[in-house]
């Protein structure tokens, strides 16, 4: 018994090892899990390069010689252990690398398949179909009709007909044929004909617009839709009515925006301008014109852009003959006319200020400032304005000098043509004082003052006044120890009536400064007897006369102010000339004046500007002869006419 | 009796295994068929010859001529001694036998219903084969005139005057026909135009020619027509 449950106890025992045992074991981790497992997968494409970016497909025509690659891939990597992988072509082996570059020689239609035996055997395969053709040969120098052929009757009809070939002979063919208007093809006549065909002929049996160019493009394809190398494109020009003919030709500028605007001008042999504006077709978009219907002879045809002016055309002598249009090819519009650069003031010279501002103008270009350089002695301007033509450009307190400094701006417009122009600007710290801008009559005098106070206990050798040459002479006084000077100018000696006077400052160390500023000489007024006076001019009068006269001419229009002066006796004016009356200044055009003796009396008006200029006295005087009130009663009651000449009295 | 038994027990098995033996002998032998009386013309083709010339495709004929219509049998050892039957089908007649010879002839202007359409040949044990054909007669297109330019003919322009080269042709059978144009030597392809026209000629003569061919290959062939190009007067 005891023997007995010694065996069991053993038994149990074992049992319960082995279950522990086994509790201890991963042997679950063995057991096939299918959802642990990856497929493996092949995959294989076409490009025509290696570039990541290339086009990869499963079918592609490719041109016989071309060379294409053969790209294989395997999910989930291509180091997974298989037994074999190659490529096949049309049954058979063709290549055993993953990826294969080649060039296939034969045409036709390949299948090409790429084969994984996995380390299992099991075979994946994947398959791509390539077409090898060899381009068709379309004969592109002989078709019907010959390029630029002419005289075409528009109304029955063309036929178009052509060669072409396949090396591989097996191949039919077909051609894409297009027709299209060649002025027109976007307006009345577009896309006359876009159809693919199967003969190497055509009829178009529509009716065509007479005098028009035609342009007609042929291709070739095969079955693959391998497209001939060459296509034709040829142009043909339809006939007009009974003897007309046309000219047609291509604008050709660098702004095509502007073919619109472009107004082609016809000239006879003489040169005269044709007055045939209708007969002007012009394509907006491409600049093609033809000019119909136009008599046979010769005409000299050229182009005048009125916007833009700069743009100059050729001038093309055509020979039209009849029912034909003669091409005269391009005619070119050509801008060789650079950008102008000026101050506003129109000089070269200019004052610094806190914004120079400059006038750039160009024949052809719209907005040539946007793209102008400027450059202030050796700083670049980066920040400027522009309003229409006008570039403004702000100033630094770090641009001031006491020498001057240049401004150099480079503009350049649509056609390439640049203007480079350097201008000057005066010191900007001046050393002196001297006159500002000014105006004074021609008939004044201005006096001319420098004053150095530089900082630098320069000593001053001489001084300058230059009218730039418009007086006569440069002006050059000794300071002779002086700091300051004065000198006196004649509004005469100023030949222009605004013009720019620079004074300069010669030290003895040989440094020199200058300054200019702008003088205005104002004319003064004109008056004469035979414009101005009105009343009384060579007639009687009573002792109390309303003398009337014309306002005097000034050529600034400036206010003007009138004195009138009366003389008795006679018109000789001397210095001691005793005036019987000489009124002020005043604005009216007319004064009474009352108790004039009787007998003759002179009379004129000198007229004066705000600027001191007083018109000369009347060459010839009024005159007048005062009559007793009784007297000139009479003479009014009797006569009834008081404005008798004295001429007519005497 | 038991012994008459034993014999005939051991006799039948004697037997048997002979018979086995035999059998299994037999097997090792090829036992010749019986007599072959099967086809042994495989296959028949016809041909008609006109004019010297010899056709088996299109089976076309020019009805202005006469013909000949016959059979070509393979393999040929077999054309000896057999007989052919030229036959007329048609839906409504049923077959009507037209000749009894090796070779058809056709006569000049034949009506499509006098042609055959069946030949049965048959041979000396009895064999047949039946080849249904069409003859087609077709008449050759024709060029009737050139309209432009006649022959000589002087045409004034400059290189860039397209000139009219126009002609006349037709074909009785009211069939499909394509003209080819030849202008100093090279050819268009110009389909069923009647005209056409070509610039860029210097001045000189030059030469012009239209064929025109049907469906069937027939083709007629206008003369070369000279002509010269002279400088427009003005």
């Amino acid at each position: 018994m005891t023997k007995s449950f010694r065996l069991l106890a053993l038994v149990i025992f074992t049992i319960v090892l082995s279950v522990f045992l086994n509790a201890c074991t991963d042997s679950d981790n063995f057991i096939f899990d299918e959802d642990n497992t990856s497929s493996i997968a092949v995959s294989a494409f076409m490009a025509k390069s290696f570039d990541s970016t290339a086009t990869k497909v499963k079918s592609d025509t490719i041109i016989h010689g071309d060379s294409i690659l053969f790209i294989a891939n395997v999910s989930p990597s291509k180091s997974i252990r298989t037994r074999e992988s190659f490529w096949m072509m049309d049954g058979k082996f063709y290549a055993s690398e993953f990826n294969v570059h080649d060039a296939i020689g034969m045409p036709g239609s390949h299948e090409i398949v790429f084969v994984l035996v996995t380390i299992f055997g099991d075979t994946l395969t994947d398959t791509l179909h390539l077409w090898v053709s060899s381009p068709p040969i379309l004969d592109n120098k002989n078709f019907l009709p010959a390029d630029e052929s002419q005289n075409i009757p528009p109304q029955e009809g063309v036929q178009f007909a052509w060669n072409a070939y396949d090396i591989d002979s097996i191949c039919t063919l077909h051609y894409h044929f297009v027709l299209t208007n060649l002025l027109d093809e976007q307006q009345s006549e577009p896309d006359l004909v876009d159809t693919i065909i199967s003969t190497p002929y055509f009829n178009m049996n529509r009716e065509l617009k007479p005098l028009s160019q035609y342009r007609w493009t042929v291709q070739a394809f095969n079955e693959y839709n391998v497209a001939s190398t060459v296509s034709i494109t040829s142009t043909f020009a339809t006939s007009g009515i009974q003897d007309e003919g046309a000219i047609a030709g291509a604008i050709k500028m660098s702004n095509e925006n502007l073919y619109a605007t472009i107004n082609l001008i016809v000239l006879d042999t003489n040169n005269n301008p044709l007055n045939i504006k209708d007969s002007i077709e012009k394509n907006p978009t491409t600049g093609k014109f033809e000019i119909k219907p136009l008599t046979p002879g010769k005409y000299k045809i050229t182009a005048h852009c009125k916007s833009k002016p700069d743009y100059v055309a050729d001038t093309i002598l055509a020979k039209v003959n009849a029912g034909q249009i003669t091409s005269i090819g391009v005619l070119h519009m050509t801008d060789n006319t650079p950008p102008t650069i000026k101050t506003l003031s129109g000089k070269d010279t200019l004052d610094f200020a806190d914004s120079l501002q400059f006038i750039i103008t160009d024949g052809s270009a719209e907005n040539i400032i946007s793209n102008a350089i400027t450059y202030i002695g050796n700083r670049k301007v980066t920040q400027f304005s522009s309003e229409g033509k006008i570039l403004s450009i702000p100033t630094f307190e770090t641009d001031r000098s006491w020498i001057p400094q240049f401004v150099t701006i480079i503009a350049t417009d649509g056609s390439g043509n640049t203007t480079t122009k350097s201008f000057v600007i005066r010191p900007s710290i001046f050393w002196f004082d001297t006159n500002n801008d000014t105006t004074i009559s021609r008939q004044s005098q201005i006096t001319i003052s420098i004053h150095d106070h530089n900082p630098f206990s320069f000593v001053p050798n001489y001084f300058r006044i230059n009218p730039n040459g418009d007086v006569k002479g440069t002006i050059t006084l000794d300071a002779n120890g002086k700091t300051s000077i004065k000198y006196v100018l004649d509004g005469e000696a100023f030949f222009r009536n605004e013009q720019e006077v620079v004074t300069t400052v010669f030290y003895t160390n040989g440094i020199s400064q200058s300054r200019s500023w702008t003088i205005k000489i104002n004319e003064p007024p004109f008056m004469s007897y035979e414009d101005n006076c009105i009343s009384p001019c060579n007639m009687f009068a009573s002792p109390n006369v309303v003398f009337k006269w014309k306002k005097a001419n000034d050529p600034e229009n400036d206010a003007l102010l009138h004195r009138l002066n009366i003389v008795l006796g006679s018109d000789t004016i001397s210095d001691t000339t005793q005036f019987f009356y000489r009124s002020d200044f005043v604005k009216s055009t007319l004064l009474r004046v009352k108790d004039i003796p009787e007998g003759p009396l002179f009379w004129w008006v000198e007229a004066k500007d705000p600027y001191g200029g007083i018109s000369p006295v009347w060459e010839t005087k009024a005159q007048a002869i005062v009559l007793s009130e009784e007297d000139y009663e009479k003479l009014q009651n009797g006569e009834q006419n008081g404005n008798l000449s004295l001429e007519q009295n005497e | 009796m038991m012994v008459f038994k034993k014999i005939h027990i051991s006799s039948i098995l004697s037997s048997l295994a002979a018979l086995f033996a035999g059998l299994a002998l037999s097997a090792c032998f090829d036992i010749p068929s019986t007599p072959d009386e099967s086809q042994k013309v495989q296959d028949v083709s016809i041909y008609v010859k006109q004019e010297g010339e010899i056709d088996s495709t299109v089976l076309k004929i020019h009805p202005q001529n006469s013909a000949e219509i016959y059979a070509v049998v393979h393999p040929d050892q077999y054309s000896e001694n057999l007989s052919f039957k030229w036959y007329r089908e048609s839906e409504e007649d049923g077959d009507i036998l037209l000749g009894s010879k090796t070779k058809y002839l056709v006569n000049k202007k034949p009506a499509q219903e006098s042609l055959p359409n069946k030949l049965i040949v048959t041979d000396t044990e009895g064999n047949s084969l039946v080849t249904n054909f069409e003859i087609v007669i077709n008449t050759p297109p024709q060029i009737d005139s050139i309209v432009s330019p006649q022959p000589s003919d002087t045409l004034y322009g400059n290189s860039n005057t397209s000139f009219l080269f126009e002609w006349v042709s037709h074909d009785n059978d009211n069939e499909y026909y394509t003209h080819t144009v030849l202008i100093d030597g090279t050819s268009y392809v110009v389909g069923e135009f009647s005209n056409i026209r070509q610039s860029g000629f210097d001045k000189g003569e030059h030469t012009f020619q239209v064929v025109v061919t049907d469906n069937y290959g027939d083709n007629d062939s206008s003369a070369v027509i000279t002509f010269y190009v002279a400088k427009k007067r003005d």
